[in-house]
């Protein structure tokens, strides 16, 4: 099940963020519905760059943080889940080192408009 | 405002030993060394300097176990003096902090560090250590004795190999693959009595792409490792995680959760103890069909004496360690 299908999912269009709500090289946890069953997005920024995912580790399907808002940044544009240490790069969301080698974070489609960030539209 | 936690991942070792060899390795005040046949670590406590001694075979084989499950859940004992805890985003590593022989004279070290440095620092440690001909994942009986002597090569592609896990089960379309002769993963010498067929599905008409069934068993019997279980069907927060066992479990595993076993072939003889002292707590003898739930307050080790099937039952759900520590969850499942 994609995470379209989520019944939580924000519809294409939606309004996600403000951009520099999210600092520069950082990730922003973007928490959709309540309770175990919430969807939960991470959205990434580089410079002008924003990539998003659905933060959820393909390893043990676990958020990529343990904490609120707290995300391992690694050198190199990666990220390491809190949990058990699989290793994502945040430029296509692959699985570089660790136990999820193979697989990958589930992309979101995002689009910029007057300095937000919005959902967008399935490709 | 988010928090963020960047890690330089300052790997510090020193040069390849004239002797030896190998390199030596600081993770804090902690000090990691080997020879031809022992590994040792050091730390300070009460103005001296300890000195703990470990077999290098049975050290390799516990790092990796602890590298490739990620710190895994709650403690990983590398053996009864040395280990680390998950804290998820932070690690400890500890010597002596839960063996009372040094804690209650002050002889301990815990310290804290980024998950990030302390992964990077036992991944260079399993890298330089590990001689070329030896698998630490491997039962003895399949491996090398090439732990032994002065530093000779690598085995990266037994140190780095693949993890398997899957995202709901193996064998669904775009999930884990099912392990076979042509992708790598020939029936195990201990396994060649195991049938190899699969199951039949007769799913009613529109139900066809949401029914799915595998032979654990035959899936079992071609795993390459030993004590590392995989991550084999996923519903919610319940994770099935099948493995095969051989010899000792190289590490004493202290769960921050209940953790189910399930005796799928063969036996495995299980020595529970305090998770804080150590002190004996039961013997388990699980045979095929048993099942066991391993308390949230206890370290096991399990003992296997021919390859055997084992089911561990995790369940993932965030937060759980509070629950546990916080007394709000009883540290077993069951009052009897």
């Amino acid at each position: 099940m994609g995470w379209r299908a989520h019944r939580y999912a924000p519809a294409p269009g939606s309004l996600l963020c403000p951009v520099n709500s999210v600092d520069d090289g950082a990730c922003k946890e973007l928490r959709f519905g309540d309770g175990d069953g919430m969807l939960s997005l991470l959205v990434h920024r580089r410079g002008v760059e924003i990539r998003a995912y659905v933060n959820s580790c393909p390893h043990f399907s676990l958020p990529l943080n343990a904490r609120p808002e707290v995300f391992l940044l690694m050198p190199g544009t990666r990220i390491m889940c809190a949990w058990h240490c699989a290793v994502f790069g945040l430029e296509d969301g692959r699985c570089l080192e660790g136990p999820a080698q193979g697989m990958s974070l589930e992309s979101v489609p995002v689009k910029v408009h007057d300095g937000a960030i919005f959902l967008g539209e399935p490709s | 405002m988010s928090t963020q936690m960047t890690s330089e991942l300052g790997v510090k070792s020193s040069a390849a030993s004239n002797r030896t060899g190998y390199r030596s390795f600081t993770l804090g005040s902690f000090n990691f060394s080997r020879d031809e046949y022992f590994v040792h670590v050091t730390w300070p406590a009460k103005g001296q300097v300890l000195t703990h001694t470990v077999s290098a075979d049975a050290f390799l084989r516990a790092m990796m176990r602890d590298v490739a499950w990620g710190f895994f859940y709650g403690w990983v004992n590398l053996d009864d003096v040395v280990g680390t805890r998950n804290l998820y985003g932070k690690v400890e590593m500890y010597a002596g902090r839960y063996s009372p022989a040094y804690s209650s004279k002050g002889l301990d070290l815990t310290e804290t560090f980024d998950t990030p440095q302390i992964m990077a620092t036992f991944k260079a440690i399993l890298d330089d250590w590990t001689n070329a001909g030896f698998d630490p994942f491997a039962a003895p009986a399949e491996t090398g004795k090439e732990w032994v002597g002065n530093k000779n090569g690598h085995n990266r592609e037994a140190i780095e190999r693949q993890r398997q896990a899957c995202k709901r089960m193996p064998g669904l379309p775009g999930d884990a693959d099912l392990r076979s002769d042509a992708n790598g993963f020939p029936v195990n010498r201990a396994f060649a009595d195991v049938p190899q067929d699969a199951p039949e599905v007769h799913a009613e008409p529109g139900f066809e792409d949401e029914v799915h069934a595998i032979n654990l068993f035959a899936y079992l019997s071609r795993s390459d490792v030993t004590w590392n279980p995989s991550v084999s069907s996923v519903c919610g927060r319940s994770l099935c995680c099948p493995t095969t066992e051989e010899y000792i479990l190289p590490i004493k595993h202290g769960n921050d959760r209940v953790e189910w076993f399930i005796q799928l072939s063969d036996e495995i003889d299980w020595v529970v103890e305090d998770k804080n002292t150590g002190a004996p707590r039961a013997k388990v003898k699980m045979k095929a069909g048993d099942v066991a739930a391993m308390p949230a307050d206890i370290r096991h080790q399990g003992f296997s004496r021919k390859r055997s099937m084992l089911l561990v039952w995790e369940n993932a759900t965030p937060g759980l360690p509070e629950m546990y520590e916080s007394g709000k969850l009883k540290p077993y499942p069951i009052e009897f």
